[in-house]
């Protein structure tokens, strides 16, 4: 169900009248009949894997949850009468037990994940090579991809590594489960939650509240102009650019390079915005995945800032286990010797980065671009690392105070043009048109735009850019201004009647004005990883 | 019980005070939203021109967006032509689009594709004097939400562009896309597939459809504002009628009703009237198979045939001479004729 369609504003308004008019101790039962019913409208067969996920994960839970409380009441119980020996053999088995569970549930999810986004890529790599070989191709195979795969095989496997390492409790309820892994407002794009920050909230009571209401609606209608009118309309100038780069002038390409990385922030923090809105009304608070990402000075801290909980599933489920891994640290202090401390640090760090990056590019999709493109991000956060001294020393020989205002903007500009520039590579039909589209930059340098029509060729109505304009030149006000002081809070404080006038007006525009993103029918970007 | 009393007082007023609040809120946001829709509503109001650019229009819904080719207009009348037409238009909305057209460009000569389904469309487009109803209403405020735009160098190729896609209109919310309502009924869809020449499904388009030609009383009336207002401009008007598959003629009844008051209309005013539904032998020029997209709508060879007759028309008629194609006279007459007699 695409969220921008009156359909669903009609399923969101029924969904929330029954939450809070049915008795709160079933209120999760509604939340989880929503869910289903939303993700069954994308397509009941596909419903079979979620319930695959949720059924294997919610059993290999329970069975580790169970081994692992046996195992400690076992060693408890018998501390003083088994010898040390015999005690560290039964907790040995034990941890091998849950490990091979752990694995096979791993590989169960992972592994149909990847059946249905990479197995076309990988067969593409093997023709390449039986090709070359000489004989002949294995055929593509034709999957609907199902909904919201990606972010609901990483949100079930990072609670079974949760209560694999303890750090959660097992679920009891298999529905309360299932509840977790299709909650839909976070199925389609995310976020990628915590099961320990979120479960608690789906299962709780929540009585009306007019605060939670207001704000919901609020932030759910700024997350709607946000995707219909800036997302949608930067989209469409970007595109235009994007389908016949080579007619126009560098300043044009460099232009529509930066509208589409305000596309796709709109894009996707609209959606957030939407979903954390109506969460809100219902009382639930789904983890942020965004804080100003585009006033980071750096490609770590944008990283840090941009799509926060799959950085951070990331960091806890891959960074730390491979940066930790006995492998990693061996080669550091492998090295620590010759090269020295900082190499001893750096070096186990370095490996887990690589590692993140050229997942994190695969996660966004299976193709080259994404790959590079991970490895690229990942190039500049290891060199952010390392060269972390010299950059010191530059400053330092030309007298850079690091807190001057100057020296920030240029930072944040500087990084905001990077991220700008990486993010084109797989977007335009793959890598070699996102590198082509780098050149254009400078080849087209020699093409002087002498008309506004000539600067902004993809601009096909004023009354449209004038719209985007001013919502863009809001939208950097409220970051700016978010930073010291929360925007809606002073919203709240203006008078219901003018507030619900500006309300009712944004809806009007993002109805009228919102533009269709060519070549999506109006779907978000992300729903596509 | 008296701390139990004042409890339940305090939580009743509380729950009170909170409801009451929000449908406030509720019952604001909606009277905003459709306040500013209704003072944004300018369905047509967007029409930009050079200027005295054009010498020919063609003024329609989408049975002239997609059946007047501008390009074979242009090249056999000699006239600069462009096609002002909007997808699902009744006659208030050509009369809007043309008005915003004459206010910046004064063609020579209009013409009004005089689409049987105008007579019979709910208002998509709407003049004040329906605001009156509440239909008209919300109706207008409908068609708020779907923006029609042209584009000031695509003239030629000017369509409705219905930009917002994730919203659609209102209707297909609650009653599902044409396609969805065919599928309902167990029928494979064929408003936008190819025609069907199974009697069977034919029959089925109609059922679906459950609706023969009933007029809009509403309609002649903007036929003859259309009328006054090219005799204001002192532009020269036409009004014809595009063939439709011959499939939807036999389909629905009531096209010689139809007939009857667009050519009572014609004679009142004194405006030359065409019905290429009833053209002599219409197979031979526009059959069903080849010359269209669909149950009502021309294809691109169907179009460059059919504007190539037009073109001849209005040659004929700035040379005074007559024009070498025959017409029924009625619809019944033209029932008679072999081609229709295969679909009875």
């Amino acid at each position: 169900m695409n969220l921008t369609t009156f359909r669903f504003f009609a399923f969101a308004i029924l969904f929330i009248i029954v939450y809070f008019v049915v008795p709160k101790k079933v209120q999760w039962i509604v939340l989880l009949a929503a869910s289903m019913a939303f993700y069954a409208l994308a397509g009941v067969k596909n419903s079979f894997f979620i319930l695959i996920t949720s059924a294997s994960t919610y059993a290999a839970a329970r069975w580790i949850d169970h081994l692992t409380v046996s195992c400690n009441s076992f060693l408890k119980e018998n501390k003083n009468t088994l010898p040390r020996e015999e005690r560290k053999a039964y907790k040995a088995r034990s941890v091998n037990q849950r490990k091979a569970i752990l694995i096979v549930t791993l590989c169960i999810n992972f592994g149909i994940l990847c059946v249905f986004k990479y197995a076309n890529f990988i067969i593409q790599q093997v023709n390449h090579i039986l090709r070359a070989a000489g004989s002949g191709e294995i055929g593509f195979l034709y999957l609907l991809v199902p909904l919201g795969i990606s972010f609901y095989t990483f949100t079930s496997m990072g609670y079974l590594l949760d209560v694999y390492w303890e750090k959660a409790p097992a679920q009891t309820n298999y529905l309360k489960m299932l509840l977790f892994v299709s909650f839909f407002p976070q199925i389609t794009q995310g976020p990628i939650s915590d099961y320990r920050q979120l479960s608690g909230q789906l299962y709780a009571e929540h009585p009306f509240d007019y605060k939670n209401f207001s704000w919901g609606v609020q932030r759910f209608l700024w997350g709607l102009v946000k995707k219909l009118v800036i997302a949608s309309i930067s989209g469409k100038y970007s595109q235009a650019l994007f389908a016949s780069y080579p007619e126009y002038s560098g300043i044009s390409t460099f232009i529509a390079i930066l509208f589409y990385a305000l596309q796709i922030y709109a894009d996707f923090s609209g959606y957030m915005d939407m979903m954390c809105g109506l969460c809100q009304i219902l009382g639930i608070e789904l983890a942020e995945n965004f804080e100003r990402p585009y006033f980071s000075k750096s490609i770590s801290e944008y990283w840090r800032r941009w799509h926060i909980t799959l950085g951070a599933w990331f960091k806890n489920y891959i960074y730390y286990p491979v940066g930790f891994s006995r492998f990693a640290t061996s080669i550091g202090k492998k090295g620590q010797k010759a090269l020295g401390d900082k190499f001893a640090k750096d070096m186990p760090a370095t490996i887990a980065l690589i590692v993140v990056w050229f997942t994190t590019g695969l996660w966004h999709g299976a193709n080259w671009g994404y790959i590079i493109w991970g490895l690229v991000n990942g190039m500049f956060v290891i060199a952010t690392l390392w060269l972390e001294p010299v950059y010191a020393r530059m400053r330092q020989f030309f007298h850079i105070r690091e807190t001057s205002g100057g020296w920030r903007a240029f930072q944040v500009l500087r990084t905001f043009v990077l991220i700008s520039f990486i993010k084109i590579l797989p977007e335009v039909g793959g890598l070699r048109a996102g590198l082509n589209l780098w050149a254009q930059v400078v080849r087209g340098a020699s093409i002087i735009p002498h008309t506004f029509a000539e600067l902004l060729p993809f601009v096909d109505d004023y009354l449209n850019f004038a719209v985007i304009l001013i919502f863009t030149v809001i939208l950097f006000i409220f970051s700016l201004i978010e930073r010291r002081k929360p925007v809606r809070e002073a919203f709240n404080k203006w008078p219901m009647i003018l507030r619900v006038f500006i309300l009712a007006l944004f809806f009007v525009i993002a109805i009228l004005f919102g533009a269709r993103a060519d070549g999506l029918n109006g779907a978000f970007l992300y729903a596509q990883f | 019980m008296h701390s139990s009393d004042s409890n339940t007082t305090e939580k009743k007023g509380v729950f009170s005070r909170t409801w009451v609040r929000v449908a406030a809120a509720v019952i604001l946001f909606v009277v905003f939203v459709l306040a500013i829709a209704a003072i944004v509503f300018r369905p047509y109001g967007r029409i930009y021109s050079a200027g005295n650019q054009f010498d020919l229009v063609v003024l329609g819904a989408s049975e002239s967006m997609w059946g007047a080719d501008s390009e074979v207009l242009t090249r056999d009348t000699g006239m600069n032509t462009c096609i002002l037409a909007s997808e699902r238009c009744d006659y208030a909305g050509k009369y809007e689009m043309l008005k915003a057209f004459l206010a910046k460009d004064v063609p020579d000569l209009v013409i009004l594709d005089a689409s049987n389904t105008s007579l019979v469309r709910d208002n998509d487009t709407l003049k004040e004097v329906y605001l009156t109803k509440v239909n008209g209403l919300f109706a207008k405020i409908g068609t708020t939400f779907r923006r029609f735009s042209f584009w000031e160098d695509e003239y030629d190729t000017a369509f409705a562009e219905v930009l917002n896609s994730g919203v659609k209109s209102w209707g297909t919310v609650f009653d599902g896309t044409y396609e969805e309502i065919f599928r309902r009924h167990g029928y494979e869809p064929q408003y936008y597939s190819t025609l069907t020449e199974d009697p069977k499904d034919i029959a089925a388009i109609r059922d679906i459809w459950e609706t023969d030609l009933d007029f809009d009383d509403a309609a002649p009336e903007m036929i003859r504002e259309i009328i006054r207002l090219c005799k204001e401009y002192g532009v020269d008007l036409m009004i014809i009628t595009f063939p439709v598959s011959a499939q939807s003629n036999w389909t629905f009844s009531g096209w010689d009703k139809f007939h009857g008051v667009m050519t009572g209309l014609a004679e009142e005013t004194d405006v030359p009237y065409y019905d290429f539904n009833l053209l002599e032998n219409r197979s031979d020029y526009y059959p069903d198979a080849t010359c269209f997209r669909d149950f009502e709508h021309l294809n691109a060879d169907g179009a460059a045939v059919f504007s190539a007759m037009v073109a001849e028309l209005v040659n004929c008629r700035k040379a005074g001479t007559p024009y070498p194609y025959r017409f029924y006279d009625s619809y019944e007459e033209a029932k008679e004729h072999s081609y229709y007699a295969q679909f009875q």
